[in-house]
């Protein structure tokens, strides 16, 4: 069964926001809410690098570990989603979260945050695959239809990879070793933990 | 000691175990049953016009090959050049 996860590769993200916008277009996102955001090290200094990032669909996802109401699953294909009708809107889950992917709409009165929204992998959620009530709460479900993230496969320069885990590290092993550079996936090690077994990597280079 | 004493004394033994064993009755604020609905797996498809008609909706098999070709094909530009004459 595919596992799917996402890589972002520093070296050819040219912070256009493509897949940022791709994801608010495809899901109508509500404002004050971004899936995915680029961040930009060392913005203005040579050498300054760009990542998107969003859910990262954790092997160990921690919003799942602090859940009070145990909204979050975990699809047989390593995607985690949530149920919007359990979200109790508590926000333990935005603490939680190291790459800062569950946030809350920001228009409510009275410090109300309402349900939390994040990145599905453009997998909608439990409601019926590609039903009205899905594509409300969660957005377009995408996979239902044969297609990968709207953020990957719009990403101009090819930087964000989404898809099956090893048919992504495979895209961009391919990369790394034709460039001889850049080997960095940063995020990796925090979502999907250390490599268990194999070679070490290279000498000054980050698993 | 009078009759009345003992049943003012027997009134009052009853009313403090009632309020002992109060908390008792009281539900349990834990979740001990998950209310999550299940979720449909995403190769049974959509049934709607808008999935792409590379692959058989239902089978798994064929979503996951269909998952496959789409990364390769859509995001692996080396294998796009390395099949050029």
């Amino acid at each position: 069964m595919a596992r799917m996860k996402f890589i972002c590769d520093s070296e050819r993200c040219i912070e256009c926001n493509g897949c940022v916008t791709a994801c608010k277009a495809e899901h109508e996102v509500p404002w004050g809410v971004n899936r995915r955001r680029v961040v930009t090290l060392n913005d203005g200094v040579p050498g300054e690098k760009s990542i998107s990032v969003a859910c990262m669909h954790c092997s160990d996802a921690p919003c799942m570990a602090v859940c009070p109401v145990d909204c979050f699953y975990r699809t047989d294909e390593g995607v985690v989603l949530h149920d919007k009708d359990v979200c109790i809107g508590c926000g333990y889950c935005s603490y939680a979260c190291p790459f800062g992917a569950p946030q809350f709409p920001s228009n409510g009165t009275f410090g109300l945050r309402g349900k939390m929204d994040k990145c599905t992998f453009c997998a909608g959620g439990p409601e019926a695959n590609g039903s009205a009530a899905e594509n409300e709460k969660y957005g377009r479900n995408r996979l239902a239809e044969g297609k990968l993230p709207a953020c990957a496969e719009m990403c101009s320069t090819k930087a964000l990879l989404g898809g099956d885990g090893d048919v992504v590290a495979d895209i961009f092993r391919t990369r790394v070793l034709t460039r001889g550079k850049g080997s960095e996936v940063w995020g990796w090690g925090t979502a999907y933990g250390k490599p268990a077994g194999g070679a070490a990597p290279a000498q000054g280079k980050k698993a | 000691m009078s009759a009345s004493f003992r049943r003012t004394a027997s009134l009052l033994v009853v009313i403090g175990a009632c309020t002992l064993v109060s908390a008792c009755a009281e539900k349990a604020q834990v979740s001990s049953i998950s209310v999550k609905k299940p979720d449909v797996p995403a190769y049974r498809g959509t049934g709607t016009a808008y999935a792409t008609t590379d692959w058989k909706q239902g089978d798994a098999a064929s979503w996951e090959e269909q998952m496959r070709n789409r990364a390769v094909r859509g995001q692996n530009e080396y294998g796009r050049a390395a099949s050029q004459p």
